[in-house]
């Protein structure tokens, strides 16, 4: 073969894989088999739940209708599982808000302010039951339909929807072709109802973890957008770290008052 | 007005420390060579390590800055390592995250809110501090209530030289944080538009309420 002969080859090779580059490409359907999704939801979330205690640093970004324009916030957040959280507001200027749940007890203080609430049960006093477990499912997405919700689950576009109740609670959870929650809807009777959005979820070291979550209520009313990063496992904590100190002359104020605080965060 | 204020804090915490406690005095003794030399030249540098104890993680974060002052009212202040900026003014001030991709535009209110402690930096003789002394060269700094700020102390010490070398604030009940400087630098003023922050274009430009 000539030199001539060995370039034409050459080009026409290239020529040829550039076309079969044009052509149209199989459209990956998603797969509509409830078996698969499954397991694959339960291996992620097992390996997500083996996760005793999580930190991250977190962007927030509150909005809705009933609160002012608020700016976006800087955060670092503690999960421990199963039913405890931690998470401080905080920047070069100072502790905004630091909050903490544990099983049914709350506390929140707002150091701008000097003003706090304390409660052991919150299901009573702020109409939230289980704060601490509400928040520790959230923000690691592990949540956990009991069998008769996968019997009962339906199919939406492409999401495999599972529906079960949770003490007073139902829950609705979209789950994804990868496995993951796409999003979750907690209601009660028909009050109150909440949904997180799990926009994005980040990879680490080969276990999914929820890295862009919106959590809304319909209304509109509230709204917080987070995004996750610099996630850390530990296999214990000190419990310690999940209490937050609220000095002895803080004001104990009720939830509408701790709200008007936390709306009123905007000054330095 | 401001000596009032003194002598009415002298008079409330006196029977406190009346026992072991050196007196209250005006804050010129512990900033008055920054002072000398920021009226000789018109603006100071310092490098500044901030530390911040962590109690959620139980760790002491630590990051690298720079502050840059230049009496008689803007400062400045820069993080290289995250970008975050700060700068305040008598008009007010800007506060860059980009992090966040914001921008917050802080009125004279905020700047004076935030600024409490390096105004005092910028200009020893201001209204409203006093300080204790605790060692040759430890002081405790007292900023009264004060335009609907409340009391605040924090803690400085000097080095050799009688230029600031560690200023600690403490934010009760646990909070804590320290501002190390190093390598002070005097040289002439720059005037004001190296204290004016502009958003980049992608950034969100808020105000605070």
């Amino acid at each position: 073969m000539t030199r001539t002969l060995r370039l034409r080859a050459a080009l026409g090779a290239v020529l040829a894989a550039w076309l079969a580059g044009c052509a149209p490409q199989p459209v990956r359907v998603p797969e509509l088999a409830q078996g698969p999704r499954r397991a694959r939801f339960e291996v992620a979330l097992a390996a997500r739940g083996a996760q005793s205690v999580a930190d991250a640093e977190l962007s927030a970004w509150a909005s809705g209708t009933a609160l002012p324009d608020l700016t976006g916030v800087e955060a670092r957040l503690m999960l421990v599982a199963p039913d405890a959280f931690r998470l401080r507001v905080a920047s070069l200027f100072g502790t905004a808000l630091d909050m903490a749940a544990r099983g049914d007890s709350f506390t929140a203080y707002v150091p701008p302010r000097r003003v706090a609430l304390e409660t052991a049960t919150a299901g009573e006093s702020l109409g939230v039951a289980d704060p601490g477990g509400l928040g520790y499912r959230m923000w690691s997405g592990t949540w956990r339909p009991p069998d008769a919700a996968w019997r009962d689950a339906v199919w939406e576009d492409s999401l495999l929807v599972l529906r079960w109740a949770a003490a007073a609670d139902s829950v609705r959870c979209a789950i994804g072709s990868n496995g993951l929650p796409r999003w979750v809807e907690m209601g009660r009777d028909r009050g109150r109802s909440i949904r997180a959005d799990y926009q994005s979820w980040t990879w680490i070291g080969g276990l999914a973890w929820p890295a862009v979550l919106s959590v809304r209520d319909p209304r509109g009313a509230y709204g917080l957008r987070c995004r996750v990063r610099s996630v850390q496992f530990r296999r214990s904590a000190d419990r310690s770290r999940l209490a937050v100190e609220v000095p002895e002359d803080a004001s104990h104020v009720t939830r509408e008052q701790l709200k008007r605080a936390i709306a009123r965060l905007g000054k330095l | 007005m401001n000596r009032i204020r003194l002598l009415a804090l002298v008079v409330l915490l006196g029977p406190v420390g009346r026992s072991r406690a050196e007196p209250l005095t005006a804050v010129e003794p512990v900033t008055r060579t920054l002072a000398e030399r920021l009226r000789e030249s018109g603006r100071a540098e310092v490098q500044i390590e901030r530390l911040v104890l962590d109690p959620i993680s139980g760790r002491t974060q630590a990051a690298l800055g720079l502050l840059v002052l230049e009496p008689p009212d803007r400062a400045a202040i820069e993080f290289p390592a995250t970008g975050e900026r700060v700068t305040l003014r008598a008009d007010g001030g800007e506060w860059l995250q980009p992090d966040l991709r914001q921008m917050i535009r802080l009125d004279a209110g905020d700047a004076a809110g935030a600024s409490r402690w390096w105004e005092l930096l910028l200009r020893p003789a201001a209204a409203g501090f006093a300080a204790r002394r605790k060692s040759e060269r430890r002081w405790t700094l007292i900023a009264l209530a004060h335009a609907g700020l409340a009391a605040d102390s924090a803690s400085m010490t000097l080095a050799a030289d009688g230029l600031p070398l560690r200023l600690e604030i403490s934010e009760p009940p646990a909070g804590h944080e320290m501002y190390r400087f190093r390598g002070w630098k005097f040289s002439k003023p720059r005037g004001r538009a190296p204290f004016v922050i502009r958003p980049p274009r992608d950034f969100e430009v808020v105000r605070l309420h």
